[in-house]
C-alpha cells in the first residue's frame, strides 16, 4: 500500500530503514547472534568488547578478529557490516602510521628524523606497537558493529529501561520523535515555500538565513507536539507512582543461556588474566615473543568461552 | 535488589577499583579500559539520579523533544561533516531549562542520535560531553535571565570545542602511544573538523541562539492551579 | 442508577486567556450514555473533556470554579494520573499521543501505569490488540503507522485499562473516512458490548449523530443544548441547519410548509436508511430542479501533459496524467488514502518534480521556476495551518508573504488590505496566529497563501476537522473566488462537501485518473464517492447531489 508515498522523504539512514518491510508481527528473520535474547548477546558483545581493550599481542588479536567477524557472519550481518569496516578501516590505518611515528622507545630504529621541536624514531617495535593498537581498535569497532547490527533500537530500549524506567522512556520517546520532527520539518519548509519564501536557489549565504524563521517555527511546534504527548501521558496514569514493568515472556533457549554464561567466563577469564598480567605484551624496549602468549591458560580460556556461542548458532549466511 | 540495580553497583565498584588500580599501578593498567568503565559509571549514576528526581512528564516530554530536534538536526546535516546543530541545541535547552534537563538533553541526544549513526566507544564520551555542554548550559541561566547574543555565541564555540577535545580522549588515552607528538598530531587531525563544529555552533548560536532560548523558556513548567471558592452545590 | 460523573456549576479559564473556556457548565452523565458533543472550535468541548478526566486544571493551570466529580474522585483532589483508572481520553492527533516505540508497548504503557502485574498486562494487551484488529501489528515501530492505525492504537491503549467512561476528543478529525468508519465502529462495537459510557467530541454530524443517546451543543464556553438526538435536531431547525445530516436538512424543509406539517413531522431521518423509510411515505412529492450550469470557458491556468508522479523512479504512484485547469473553475480531486492526491497536487505548484511529462503554469514550464517563484501565480495550502505560522501576528504574517513574493510599495498594501478583507481578519490582526482557532487559523494561512492574487489557489483538505459553519463559510469563500477568475482545485475526502463547492470531479486510483467531469456525472451513481441525498434519491432523481437541488412538490405545502 502507498501509504508511504503520501509522507514527504524522511530524513537519511534509519530514519527512513524504519518502513513498511519491518512491520510484520515478528519482524524480520533474524539468526546467529540476532536470535539470541538481547541482554545475552549484549554480554557477549560486552565480552567481546573488553577482550579488543584488554589484548595486545597482535596474534591474540587476529583471532579475536575471527572470531568477531564469524559472529557477523552466522548472524547474516556481513554486508550491513560493511559501512563500519570502511570507518575501521579508516581510522585503524591512521593509528597504524601515526603511532609508529610517535612512539618512543623501540630499539631497533629503521629511520630516524631530527626535526626542530621532535624526534621522530620508526622502530620495529613502534610498528609493532601501532599494528596492534589497529587491531585493537579494529576489534572494538567490530564488537561495537555487532552491538549495533545485531541488537535493533528497540531491545537497546528495552534494556535500557531496565536501568532507569524514566531514562529508558526519555529515550524511547526520543527516538519514536525523530521521523515525526523530520517530517514537521519537511512540512514547514514546504508551507514556507508555498508562501514565497525562496529556500532552493540563490546564494548558500541566503537559503541558509531563509530558513532561520522556520527554525522558530520548527522548535515552537515541536516543543507543543511535546505538550500534547505530555497531556496524553498523564491522561494515561503516568506519574501515580507504583509503576510495574511489563516484561514479555521469552523463554531463556538453551543458545540464550550458553551465550550468556560463555560471555560471563570470558569477562571473568579476560579480568582474571588482566590482574595476574597475563595479557601484558611488552612492545619497550624488545618485543616480547608473540607466540608465546597463545599457549597462556587465561588467554585459551577466554577464546574458547568467546568461541562457545558461535558452535551454538553455526551457520553461514551471507 | 533488581537486576539493574545490581548491575549499576557493580559497575560503580568495578570503576572505583579500576581507578585505584591505575593510581597504584599506572604502568600496568590499561587506561582504555579504566577510562571507558569509568565513563560509563558516571553516565549511568547522573542518569539514574535523574530518573530519580521524580520528573514530570511535561519535563520528560520536553528534555525527549529537544533530543530529537537535535537528533534530527545531526541527521539533517550528516553530508556536512562534524556539523552538528546537537551542540547548540543542547546548549540552548540547558539555558532555558536548568542543569538537570540540560543534561539529560545532551546525553539523550548522543545516546539516541548513535541509534541512527551507530554507537561506538565514543558513545559514553559523547554523552558525557554533551551533557556537561546542557549543565553548563544551566549554569549560564540559572538566575532566570536568559544571557545576550555574544554570551551564547562565545559559549557555543569554547563549548564545541571542548566537546571535540573531550571525545577525542578516548582514542588517545585507548588506543595511541603516550606521547606529546601522539597527542598533538591526533588533535591536528581533527582540527578542520573542530573549526566546522565551532564555527557552524557559533553560527546558530548567533543567529538563532536568544530566539530559541526564549521559546524554550516559555514551555518551562509553570502550572498553577487558582481554585474559586464555593463549595456548595454537589 | 448514580451518575458516573458530574459537572457543578463549572468555570474554568486557561492561563492567559481573556475569557473563560468553560462558563458555568453543569452535566450529568449517566452509566451507558453515548453523548455527542458538538460546537464550533474555540466553543469548550475539548476543555470539556478535559475537566471530566483532570487535565483541566491539573496539567493545564489556570482557574477553576465549580467542582467535577467521577465515581467517587473530586477532580479537585484527584490528579489525572488517579482519574485515569476510571477514565480514558482519546486525543485528537495521532503522532502526538504515542510515547512507546511498538504497538504492544504502547498497549502496556497505561497498564503499567497503573501498577498491573505482568502476566494481566500481557493478556490484557492481547485481548485489546484482538478487539480492534491489529493483532498483526503487534510489533510494528509506531513510526510505520498510518494515522488510522496509530489512531486505532491508542484507543485500544486506552481500552485496555478498561475504564468507565471513554472520553474521544475529535479522534477522526484527521483521518480518511474509510479509517473514521473504523474507528467510530470500534467505538459503537465497544459501547454495545460492554456499556460503556462514552463521550465523543465530532464534527462530522452525518457520521454519529445516529449513535448518540445524548447530544449536546456547545458554544462560546456553554452548554447550550443537551437533548436526545431528535430533540436536538428540531431545535436545529431554527438557525443552526448546518449541523443536520443532509438527509434531515432534506425533510426538515419540508417542515417549513406551516403548523400543520411540523405537527406531523415527528421524526427527522438521521441516516439514509431512516430518510428511506420516510421517502416511501412521501414518494412522488419531490421534484428537481438542479440543472448543471453550462461550463465557462476560461483560461487555462495549468496545464499538466503526460504527467507521472511519485517518489522514485519507477515506482510511479500516477502515470499519464492529462490535465487542463481553467480560471473560474471549481474542482475536486479525490481518491482513496494513499491514492496519490496530494503528490499530485504538489506537482502543480513546484513542491515536487515530475517523473515524467511536464507542467505549464499560465504558459510557462513550471520546471524553470522555483516554488517561490511559482507561489505568486499557484497558491498550495496544505494541511497545516500551524506551518506557515512564523511572525508574531496575522498582520505581520500577510505582510512577509508579500514581502517574499516580491511585491512592494503602493502595490502591496493594496494587495495586503484586499486580503484581509476578503478574508474577513479585521479583527485579528494584531493576535497571534498560534492562539487562534481552528477555522481562523486556516484562514491566515489561506491569506498568507493567496495575498499574491494567485490565478489559482489548491487546497489540501481544508476541512479536516472544521465545524459545519466554518465549511459553509469556506464553501461561500471558494465559490466567491471561482466567480471572480481563480481556478480553485480542492483535495478532499469530504463527499457532502465537494458537492456543495465543486463544479468539476476528478478521481484518482490504481496509478491513473479515473474520472474528470461535471460534479453531476462523477459523483451521480457513485459507489463510494456518493453524498447521503443521492444515495437516497439515486433512483427516483438522477444527478441529485445536494438538498438545494431539491424541492418539495407544492402539493404537500
Amino acid at each position: 500500500m502507498t501509504l508511504v508515498a503520501e509522507q514527504p522523504a524522511a530524513a537519511a539512514g534509519r530514519v527512513r530503514a524504519t518502513g513498511v518491510a519491518a512491520r510484520r508481527t515478528r519482524g524480520p528473520r533474524r539468526y546467529g547472534l540476532a536470535r539470541t535474547r538481547p541482554v545475552a548477546s549484549l554480554a557477549y558483545v560486552i565480552a567481546l568488547a573488553l577482550a579488543g581493550f584488554v589484548l595486545n599481542d597482535p596474534l591474540q588479536l587476529i583471532a579475536l578478529l575471527a572470531v568477531l567477524f564469524v559472529a557477523l557472519g552466522f548472524a547474516g550481518k556481513l554486508r550491513a557490516s560493511l559501512p563500519y569496516l570502511r570507518v575501521a578501516l579508516y581510522v585503524a590505518g591512521f593509528l597504524a602510521i601515526l603511532n609508529p611515528l610517535f612512539s618512543q622507545g623501540g630499539l631497533d630504529v629503521l629511520w630516524q628524523v631530527h626535526l626542530p621541536l621532535l624526534q621522530i624514531r620508526v622502530t620495529i617495535q613502534g610498528i609493532a606497537f601501532g599494528v596492534s593498537t589497529a587491531l585493537r581498535l579494529s576489534a572494538v569497532l567490530i564488537a561495537f558493529a555487532l552491538y549495533n547490527l545485531v541488537l535493533d533500537p528497540d531491545d537497546q530500549l528495552g534494556i535500557m529501561s531496565r536501568f532507569s524506567f524514566r531514562s529508558g522512556l526519555v529515550v524511547s520517546l526520543a527516538t519514536r520523535l525523530v521521523p515525526v520532527l523530520s517530517r514537521d520539518a519537511e512540512s514547514i519548509a514546504d508551507a514556507q515555500r508555498s508562501r514565497g519564501v525562496e529556500l532552493d536557489r540563490g546564494r548558500r549565504r541566503d537559503r541558509a538565513a531563509a530558513r532561520i524563521p522556520l527554525l522558530s517555527a520548527l522548535l515552537t511546534q515541536s516543543l507543543e507536539r511535546a505538550m500534547d504527548i505530555a497531556a496524553s501521558m498523564e491522561a494515561r496514569g503516568y506519574g501515580r507512582g507504583g509503576r510495574t514493568r511489563w516484561q514479555p515472556e521469552r523463554r531463556w533457549r538453551f543458545a540464550d543461556g550458553a551465550t550468556a554464561a560463555a560471555a560471563g567466563l570470558a569477562v571473568a577469564a579476560l579480568i582474571g588474566g588482566l590482574v595476574a598480567g597475563a595479557f601484558h605484551y611488552r612492545f619497550y624496549p624488545l618485543l616480547d615473543d608473540p607466540w608465546a602468549p597463545l599457549a597462556d591458560p587465561w588467554w585459551l580460556l577466554a577464546l574458547a568461552a568467546l568461541a562457545t556461542p558461535l558452535c551454538v548458532e553455526a551457520r553461514w549466511r551471507r | 535488589m533488581s537486576l539493574s540495580r545490581v548491575t549499576l553497583v557493580a559497575l560503580v565498584v568495578a570503576a572505583i577499583g579500576l581507578s585505584a588500580w591505575a593510581a597504584l599501578e599506572p604502568q600496568s593498567v590499561d587506561w582504555g579500559l579504566v577510562t571507558f568503565v569509568g565513563v560509563v559509571a558516571v553516565v549511568g549514576v547522573a542518569v539514574v539520579a535523574y530518573g530519580a528526581r521524580d520528573a514530570s512528564a511535561h519535563e520528560l516530554s520536553l528534555v525527549a523533544a529537544l533530543a530529537a530536534l537535535a537528533t534530527a538536526g545531526r541527521v539533517l546535516f550528516a553530508s556536512l561533516p562534524n556539523v552538528k546543530p546537537v551542540t547548540f541545541i543542547v546548549l540552548v535547552s540547558g539555558v532555558a531549562l536548568g542543569s538537570g534537563p540540560g543534561f539529560m538533553v545532551g546525553a539523550t541526544s548522543a545516546l539516541v542520535s548513535n541509534l541512527f549513526f551507530g554507537q561506538g566507544p565514543w558513545t559514553p564520551w559523547q554523552m558525557l560531553a554533551w551533557g556537561a555542554v546542557g549543565a553548563v548550559g544551566g549554569l549560564m541561566g540559572r538566575h532566570g535571565r536568559l544571557p545576550g547574543r555574544w554570551a551564547l555565541v562565545a559559549a557555543g564555540a569554547v563549548l564545541a570545542l571542548a566537546f571535540d577535545w573531550v571525545v577525542t580522549l578516548w582514542m588517545y588515552i585507548a588506543f595511541t602511544a603516550h606521547t606529546w607528538p601522539a597527542l598533538v598530531s591526533l588533535y591536528a587531525r581533527g582540527l578542520p573538523f573542530d573549526i566546522a563544529h565551532v564555527a557552524a555552533t557559533g553560527l546558530f548560536a548567533g543567529l538563532f541562539g536568544v530566539q530559541a532560548a526564549k521559546i524554550v523558556a516559555r514551555f518551562r513548567v509553570r502550572t498553577r492551579v487558582t481554585f474559586v471558592g464555593l463549595e456548595g452545590t454537589s | 442508577m448514580a451518575a458516573i460523573a458530574t459537572l457543578a456549576h463549572v468555570t474554568y479559564t486557561y492561563p492567559g486567556a481573556s475569557k473563560p473556556a468553560l462558563d458555568d457548565v453543569s452535566l450529568a452523565i449517566d452509566p451507558a450514555e453515548v453523548i455527542l458533543v458538538l460546537g464550533g472550535s474555540g466553543s469548550g468541548k475539548s476543555t470539556l473533556l478535559r475537566a471530566i478526566n483532570g487535565l483541566v486544571p491539573h496539567f493545564h493551570g489556570g482557574t477553576f470554579a465549580g467542582r467535577v466529580t467521577v465515581d467517587e474522585f473530586d477532580t479537585r483532589t484527584a490528579r489525572p494520573a488517579e482519574l485515569a483508572a476510571r477514565v480514558g481520553l482519546v486525543f485528537q492527533d495521532p503522532e502526538s499521543q504515542a510515547v512507546m516505540t511498538t504497538v504492544e508497548r504502547e498497549i502496556a504503557f497505561g497498564l503499567e501505569n497503573r501498577g498491573i502485574a505482568s502476566p494481566a498486562i500481557a493478556r490484557l494487551v492481547e485481548e485489546a490488540l484482538i478487539s480492534l484488529g491489529l493483532s498483526g501489528l503487534r510489533r510494528a515501530p509506531l513510526s510505520t503507522l498510518s494515522g488510522g492505525e496509530l489512531q486505532k492504537v491508542a484507543l485500544a491503549a486506552v481500552i485496555a485499562t478498561q475504564p468507565h467512561l471513554l472520553l474521544l476528543d475529535e479522534p477522526t478529525s484527521q483521518l480518511d473516512p474509510v479509517s473514521s468508519e473504523e474507528l467510530l465502529a470500534a467505538v459503537r462495537r465497544l459501547s454495545e458490548d460492554t456499556g460503556a459510557t462514552i463521550v465523543l467530541a465530532e464534527h462530522r454530524v452525518e457520521r454519529c449523530l445516529h449513535l448518540a443517546t445524548r447530544v449536546l451543543f456547545m458554544e462560546g464556553g456553554a452548554i447550550v443544548v443537551d437533548a436526545d438526538p431528535q430533540a436536538f435536531a428540531r431545535w436545529a431547525l431554527a438557525g443552526h441547519r448546518e449541523l443536520l445530516p443532509p438527509v434531515a436538512r432534506l425533510f426538515a424543509r419540508r417542515l417549513n410548509g406551516g403548523a400543520k406539517a411540523a405537527a406531523e413531522a415527528g421524526r427527522l431521518p438521521l441516516t439514509v436508511k431512516d430518510a428511506r423509510g420516510m421517502l416511501d411515505d412521501v414518494a412522488g412529492q419531490l421534484e428537481s430542479f438542479a440543472s448543471p450550469a453550462p461550463a465557462r470557458e476560461g483560461d487555462v491556468v495549468l496545464e499538466a501533459r503526460k504527467l507521472a508522479v511519485g517518489y522514485a523512479p519507477g515506482e510511479a504512484v500516477l502515470e499519464h496524467i492529462d490535465l487542463r485547469l481553467r480560471r473560474g473553475e471549481r474542482i475536486a480531486l479525490m481518491g482513496e488514502n494513499g491514492a496519490g492526491k496530494s503528490t499530485l497536487v504538489r506537482h502543480f505548484n513546484g513542491l515536487a518534480r515530475p517523473l515524467a511529462g511536464d507542467v505549464r503554469l499560465l504558459g510557462r514550464p513550471l520546471k524553470e521556476l522555483s516554488v517561490a517563484q511559482a507561489a505568486r501565480d499557484c497558491a498550495l495550502l496544505g494541511q497545516n495551518p500551524n506551518d506557515y505560522f512564523i511572525k508574531d501576528t496575522v498582520a505581520e504574517e500577510v505582510d512577509y508573504s508579500l514581502v517574499q513574493m516580491g511585491f512592494a510599495g503602493r502595490e502591496r498594501n493594496e494587495l495586503c488590505s484586499r486580503t484581509i478583507v476578503d478574508l474577513d481578519l479585521m479583527d485579528l490582526l494584531m493576535r497571534n496566529p498560534r492562539d487562534l482557532s481552528g477555522g481562523e487559523r486556516t484562514r491566515v494561512a489561506l491569506a498568507a497563501v493567496t495575498c499574491g492574487d494567485p490565478a489559482l489557489v489548491i487546497l489540501d483538505e481544508p476541512t479536516r476537522g472544521m465545524d459545519p459553519l466554518h465549511k459553509a463559510e469556506l464553501a461561500a469563500l471558494l465559490r466567491r473566488w471561482a466567480a471572480n477568475g481563480r481556478c480553485v482545485l480542492v483535495v478532499t475526502h469530504d463527499v457532502e462537501f465537494a458537492a456543495r463547492v465543486a463544479g468539476r470531479v476528478l478521481v484518482v486510483g490504481d496509478g491513473s485518473l479515473l474520472a474528470d467531469g461535471p460534479v453531476h456525472e462523477v459523483l451521480n451513481g457513485s459507489l463510494f464517492f456518493s453524498t447521503q441525498i443521492n444515495r437516497l434519491l439515486r433512483h427516483s432523481l438522477p444527478g441529485v447531489l445536494t438538498e438545494d437541488e431539491v424541492t418539495w412538490g407544492t402539493s404537500l405545502q
